[in-house]
C-alpha cells in the first residue's frame, strides 16, 4: 500500500511538472492577435500581433495638426500599423500606404441635443453619403462605395460598417474600411478606420476584415 | 555506556543548512503560478475577444516579471538545496559572503547608522511595491505612476479630508486623551543636562564603588564585548528613601556622558486599563533609540516596588502607625530596624484594578527587558522568516537598567530573577563618617560658620539622616539665617532647623493644668527609665509640647553607630516603652490613660520579635517560618505576655526607687515644655545644666513642695475639680555657664532679649519663632520700601 501511495504521489508530482512545462511551451508561441481595449468605454478590438502601435505622443501631434487644435483630445484614440519598424502617425492620412493603418477613437458628441443620424454615422470619417459629399467636398476623387451595412447591435448600439475607395490627389486609389457606431443615448461615437492602398486592401483583406469584425462595444 | 543523543544543534553549529520542508520549497513558486493564472483569467474575463490560447500567450509576455521572480525563486531554492548537502558551499556563503558583509557593515557602520539604513531600505522596498501596484492600477509604468502619485493624492484629497475629519471627530478625542495619559512620568535628560557626578554622592562609598564598575560597560563597551562580556542585567538599589539611590544612577550617567532617563513610580499607572502596557512599550522604544544614538544610556525606575511588587510603596506618613490616636510619640523610642519592620507591616496593598494593571505593566516590562536581545521588527521577524531567511539579531542596545526600592521584599520574584536583576545593593543610612562627609558637602555650597567639631556633633545627633534629609536640613537652616538677616549659617540655625524638622509645628491647643501634669509625669517616666537603664542610647530631648499627632516625646540617639543589636538593648527599649504605663499606675493610684496605647504597641512588637524571631526569650523556633510550615510555636502569645509583665514590674521597681526624680523632671517639663538631653541629665543629677539648674531638685523642701503639688493634682483628677496648688516656682539660682559648643536649646534661651531663664509658659520653639518674626517684619517693610523706590 505504501508503495502504491508513493507511486501515486510521484506520478502526480511529475504529471504536474510535465503539464506546467507543456503549458509554458505552448504559451511561448507568439499570440495571433493583440487585444486592444478601452476599459472606460468598454470598447474592444483586436489587431494582428505583427501590427505595432503608433506612439501616442506622435499620434497626438498628428491629430492636433489635422484638427487644428492646441491640445490633444481627452478621449480614447489609438493607432496601429502593419509595419516592420516603428510606425509613424503621418500614415493617418497618407495616400501611399502599402500596409494597413488603423485608427480608433471614442469621443463624445460635443453639442448637446445634436441628433445622430445614419448620415452622420456614414460621414463620421470621410463624406460617404451623397449629401455629405456634396456639402463637404474633399480633395479626394473617384469615390466608390464597395460595401455598406447598417447595423443595430445589442444594448441599443447602432451604426454602419462601410468600405469605400477614394483617390488621393495625384495619387493612387485608397480603400477605407470604416466602422462608426453610437450608443443608445447617442452620447458617444465609436470609430474604427483601417485604410491603405487598394492593392494592399485586396492583398490583406482577410486580416483587415478580421480586425473590422472584432470591433465590439458593450454597455455593461 | 550508551551515549546520550545529541540535542538539536544551534544554527551556528550546523555544518549544512537545515533541510526545508517541501511546502517551504514550492510555496512561492506556487504563489507566483497562481498569480499568473489569475492574470490570464482576468484577461479572458475582461475582454470578450480574447481566447484562452491567446490569453496564455499574451500573459507570458505581459506578465514577464512573474517569470523573472519565479526564476529568482528557483535559483534561491537551488542554492538552498546545495547548501543542505554541500558543507563547503554552505560555509562559503554563510561565513564568507553573508558573514563577511555583516562583519564589514558592523565594522564600518555604527549600530545607529545600520538601523537607519535598514529603515531606509524597508521604505524603499515599500515604495517600489507601491509604485508597481499603482502603475498596474493606472495602466502606467512604475516610475510614471510614482510621479503621478502626488497628483492622484491631490485629486483624492477632498474625499480623504472628509474621511480624516470624520475620524478626527469620532476618534480624535479618545486618541488625544490616551496620548496625554500616556505621556508624563518619564523624564529624559541628555548628557549635557546631567551635571551630577560621582563626587556629588557622599556617604555611600561602598555602594558607589560597585556602581562605578558599570562605567566601563558604558564608556568602552567594545572592549568588554570583544572579550565575550556583555552589559549586565538590571541593578537594584534598595534602602530607605532619600539615601541617594537615584542620585547614584544620575551620577553614573553624568560620568559616562550618556543619556539618563528617570521613570517615576506612577509612570505606568493610568485611568484606563492598558495604558501602563502602552507606556512600557513606548518607553522601551524610546530607550532603544536613545541607546543606539548615544552608544548606551542609563534608565532608573524609581520605587520599583510599585511596578514589580505586591504592595504599594510606603509613603512617609505610614512610618508612624501609632500616631493615629493621641498618645506620646512611641515610635521615636525604637531603633531604625524596628521602625522599618513596622513600616513594612503597615504598607498598603493596591486595589484590585490597580493591581491588575500593574501586573500587566510588569509583564510588559519583563517582555521588553528580555526582548532587548531578541530579533525585532516586522520585516526582520516575519518577512525574512517568510522568505526562508534567519532574522537578523538586534543591535547591542547597551541600556543599563537601574531600579530603586525602599521595600525590596515587596518586589516580585519574577523581577528579581537573575538575568533580569543581576545585582542587588543595599543603600542604607549613611554611617557617622558618611553623614559628616555629606554635611560637609552640602555646607560647602553655602556660607557657614560651623566648625569641624560642630559638624561632627551634628553627624552624631542625626543618626538616621540621609542625603536628602541632610540637604533639606541645611536648606532649612539657610532659610532661617536669611530670615534673620544673615547670609551665613550658624550653629543655632542648624539646631533650630533640626528641631523644626523633628518636632514639626506645635499644636495650637494648650493643656489644662491637670493634663499638663499628667503628660509631664508620663514623659518623665520614659526619660527616667531611659536614663537609668539604656546605655546604648542617650536622651536627645524631652518635650511635652503637643504636636500634630502626639502629646509629648522623649527622643534618644545612639552616641555611636552599631552594627548589631543585643537582647539587653531590646529589653531596655521595652522597659522605656512600658515606663509610661508603670508610672501612670504608680503615680495616679492605679489609674492609667489611653496615652499608653502607642507605647504598648511598640513594646509588644519588640517583645514579639524577641520571642518569635530572635530567640531572645524562651522560644528557639522562628515564628514566621513555623507559621508558614503550620507548626506555629505553642503559647507564643503567653510567653510574650509573660515577658512584658516581667519587664513592666522591673520598670515599676525602677520608678519606685526614683520617684522624686520623676516628679523633678515632670516639674522641669511643666516649667519649660522642652528640655535638651543634657538638661534632663542635670535634673536627675541635681546639677546645673545648659538651660536648667538642677540643683534645686536636690533640696528636700522643694521636693516636698513638688510632692504636695502632685498630690493636689491627683486629688483634682479624682474629684474632677480645679487644682488647688499652683505649680511651684524654681528657687532662684545663678545662671550656669554655657558649655561650648552650646547645645541647641541653651542657644535659643541665650538669644532671648533679657537673657533670663524661661520660667513662664513661653517655650523655646515659640520663643525662636517670635524672635524670627520680630526680625522678619521690619525687613519685609524695608524691602517693600526699597522695591517701591
Amino acid at each position: 500500500m505504501a508503495w502504491k501511495a508513493h507511486s501515486i504521489v510521484w506520478a502526480l508530482r511529475w504529471g504536474c511538472v510535465l503539464l506546467l512545462g507543456a503549458g509554458l511551451t505552448a504559451s511561448c508561441a507568439a499570440p495571433r492577435y493583440r487585444y486592444v481595449s478601452d476599459f472606460g468605454d468598454k470598447t474592444y478590438f483586436k489587431v494582428p500581433y505583427g501590427w505595432k502601435q503608433v506612439d501616442q505622443d506622435d499620434l497626438c501631434g498628428q491629430l492636433k495638426l489635422v484638427l487644428s487644435m492646441k491640445t490633444c483630445l481627452p478621449t480614447f484614440n489609438v493607432a496601429y500599423q502593419d509595419s516592420g519598424k516603428k510606425p509613424a502617425a503621418q500614415g493617418f492620412l497618407d495616400g501611399t500606404l502599402t500596409r494597413p493603418f488603423l485608427f480608433a477613437e471614442v469621443y463624445p458628441i460635443s453639442a448637446a441635443g445634436t441628433a445622430v443620424t445614419w448620415q452622420s454615422l456614414e460621414d463620421a470619417f470621410l463624406p460617404v453619403s451623397p449629401a455629405g459629399r456634396a456639402s463637404a467636398p474633399v480633395p479626394f476623387t473617384n469615390f466608390a462605395l464597395l460595401s455598406q451595412v447598417m447595423e443595430t447591435g445589442p444594448d441599443g448600439f447602432l451604426g454602419v460598417r462601410e468600405t469605400f475607395d477614394y483617390t488621393f490627389p495625384g495619387g493612387m486609389p485608397n480603400t477605407f474600411n470604416v466602422d462608426a457606431f453610437t450608443n443608445s443615448t447617442a452620447s458617444q461615437i465609436y470609430l474604427l478606420v483601417v485604410h491603405c492602398l487598394a492593392t494592399c486592401y485586396r492583398q490583406d483583406k482577410t486580416a483587415i476584415d478580421a480586425v473590422m469584425s472584432s470591433f465590439t462595444m458593450r454597455r455593461y | 555506556m550508551r551515549k546520550a543523543p545529541p540535542g538539536r544543534p544551534r544554527e551556528s553549529e550546523r555544518l549544512t543548512r537545515e533541510p526545508l520542508p517541501l511546502w517551504d520549497r514550492v510555496r512561492f513558486l506556487l504563489a507566483l503560478g497562481l498569480a499568473w493564472l489569475i492574470l490570464v483569467w482576468a484577461m479572458v474575463a475582461d475582454n470578450p475577444l480574447v481566447g484562452a490560447g491567446d490569453a496564455f500567450a499574451t500573459q507570458v509576455r505581459m506578465a514577464y516579471w512573474i517569470f523573472i521572480l519565479a526564476g529568482i525563486e528557483l535559483i534561491r531554492q537551488i542554492h538552498f538545496l546545495i547548501s543542505e548537502h554541500w558543507r563547503a558551499y554552505h560555509r562559503f556563503w554563510t561565513g564568507r559572503v553573508f558573514g563577511g558583509f555583516e562583519r564589514l557593515t558592523r565594522r564600518r557602520l555604527s549600530d545607529w547608522t545600520r538601523l537607519r539604513l535598514g529603515r531606509l531600505a524597508c521604505w524603499l522596498v515599500v515604495l517600489v511595491f507601491a509604485a508597481i501596484i499603482t502603475g498596474k492600477i493606472i495602466h502606467a509604468g512604475p516610475l510614471v505612476a510614482l510621479a503621478r502619485v502626488p497628483a492622484i493624492v491631490w485629486h483624492t484629497m477632498p474625499f480623504v479630508l472628509q474621511l480624516v475629519a470624520g475620524f478626527v471627530l469620532l476618534m480624535g478625542q479618545f486618541a488625544a486623551l490616551l496620548w496625554f495619559l500616556y505621556r508624563g512620568g518619564i523624564d529624559v535628560y541628555h548628557p549635557q543636562d546631567v551635571q551630577t557626578r560621582f563626587s556629588d554622592v557622599w556617604g555611600q562609598d561602598h555602594v558607589l564603588d560597585r556602581i562605578k564598575e558599570n562605567t566601563l560597560f558604558l564608556e568602552n563597551p567594545r572592549l568588554v564585548e570583544q572579550h565575550g562580556g556583555y552589559l549586565p542585567g538590571a541593578t537594584l538599589l534598595w534602602g530607605p528613601p532619600g539615601t541617594g539611590k537615584s542620585l547614584m544612577a544620575e551620577a553614573l550617567a553624568g560620568e559616562t556622558g550618556k543619556p539618563y532617563v528617570f521613570v517615576d513610580p506612577g509612570a505606568f499607572g493610568g485611568t484606563f486599563p492598558g495604558i501602563g502596557v502602552l507606556k512600557v512599550k513606548a518607553l522601551f522604544r524610546r530607550l532603544r533609540r536613545l541607546a543606539l544614538r548615544s552608544g548606551g544610556m542609563v534608565v532608573f525606575f524609581d520605587e520599583a516596588a510599585w511596578l514589580g511588587g505586591s504592595a504599594a510603596a510606603a509613603p512617609a506618613q505610614r512610618l508612624t502607625p501609632a500616631a493615629s490616636t493621641a498618645s506620646c510619640h512611641g515610635f521615636s523610642y525604637l531603633s531604625a530596624d524596628i521602625q522599618w519592620r513596622l513600616a513594612n507591616q503597615s504598607a498598603g496593598v493596591p486595589a484590585d484594578g490597580e493591581d491588575r494593571d500593574r501586573r500587566a505593566a510588569l509583564r510588559a516590562l519583563l517582555t521588553e527587558l528580555s526582548g532587548l536581545t531578541k530579533p525585532r521588527g516586522f520585516v526582520n521577524r516575519y518577512v525574512r522568516r517568510m522568505l526562508g531567511m534567519r532574522p537578523k539579531p538586534p543591535p547591542r542596545y547597551r541600556i543599563l537598567v537601574m531600579m530603586g526600592s525602599s521595600m525590596p521584599r515587596a518586589l516580585d520574584e519574577v523581577l528579581l530573577r537573575p538575568g533580569r536583576i543581576d545585582r542587588i545593593y543595599k543603600v542604607g543610612y549613611p554611617s557617622k563618617a558618611g553623614r559628616a562627609r555629606t554635611y560637609q558637602g552640602y555646607l560647602a555650597k553655602v556660607r557657614n560658620d560651623l566648625t569641624e567639631e560642630q559638624i561632627d556633633k551634628l553627624a552624631t545627633i542625626t543618626p538616621y539622616a540621609t542625603g536628602a534629609t541632610i540637604k533639606d536640613l541645611v536648606n532649612d537652616a539657610l532659610i532661617l539665617a536669611i530670615k534673620d538677616g544673615r547670609d551665613r549659617i550658624t550653629w543655632p540655625d542648624i539646631i533650630a532647623a533640626r528641631a523644626r524638622r523633628e518636632l514639626g509645628p506645635p499644636g495650637d491647643v494648650g493643656y489644662g493644668e491637670w493634663d499638663r501634669h499628667a503628660v509631664a509625669v508620663h514623659e518623665a517616666c520614659h526619660a527616667l527609665v531611659a536614663y537609668q537603664t539604656r546605655q546604648h542610647m542617650e536622651i536627645d530631648l524631652a518635650t511635652i509640647e503637643k504636636g500634630a499627632s502626639y502629646l509629648g516625646m522623649v527622643a534618644s540617639i545612639p552616641p555611636e553607630d552599631h552594627v548589631t543589636r543585643w537582647r539587653t538593648e531590646y529589653e531596655t527599649d521595652i522597659l522605656v516603652s512600658l515606663a509610661s504605663l508603670a508610672g501612670e499606675r504608680m503615680f495616679f493610684g492605679g489609674d492609667s490613660s489611653s496615652g499608653v496605647s502607642g507605647d504598648l504597641e511598640q513594646a509588644t512588637t519588640v517583645a514579639s520579635f524577641m520571642e518569635g524571631n530572635w530567640a531572645m526569650g524562651g522560644t528557639l523556633s522562628s515564628s514566621p517560618r513555623a507559621s508558614q510550615l503550620d507548626v506555629g510555636p505553642a503559647r507564643l502569645a503567653d510567653r510574650i505576655e509573660d515577658n512584658l509583665s516581667a519587664l513592666l514590674q522591673r520598670s515599676t521597681d525602677i520608678l519606685s526607687e526614683h520617684r522624686s526624680d520623676v516628679l523633678a523632671l515632670a516639674h522641669a517639663l511643666e516649667s519649660h515644655k522642652t528640655l535638651s538631653g543634657e538638661d534632663v541629665t542635670a535634673v536627675f543629677e541635681h546639677r546645673a545644666g545648659p538651660l536648667i539648674d538642677g540643683r534645686p531638685y536636690g533640696d528636700p523642701d522643694f521636693m516636698a513642695a513638688l510632692d504636695a503639688y502632685h498630690e493636689a493634682a491627683v486629688r483634682a483628677h479624682h474629684d474632677h475639680g480645679p487644682a488647688s496648688v499652683p505649680l511651684p516656682a524654681s528657687p532662684a539660682s545663678a545662671p550656669p555657664a554655657l558649655p561650648a559648643p552650646p547645645p541647641p536649646y541653651a542657644q535659643v534661651a541665650a538669644a532671648r532679649p533679657n537673657g533670663s531663664l524661661p520660667g513662664d509658659e513661653i517655650t523655646h520653639l515659640t520663643t525662636l519663632l517670635q524672635r524670627l518674626l520680630t526680625h522678619l517684619k521690619p525687613r519685609d517693610d524695608e524691602e517693600d520700601d526699597r522695591e517701591r523706590s
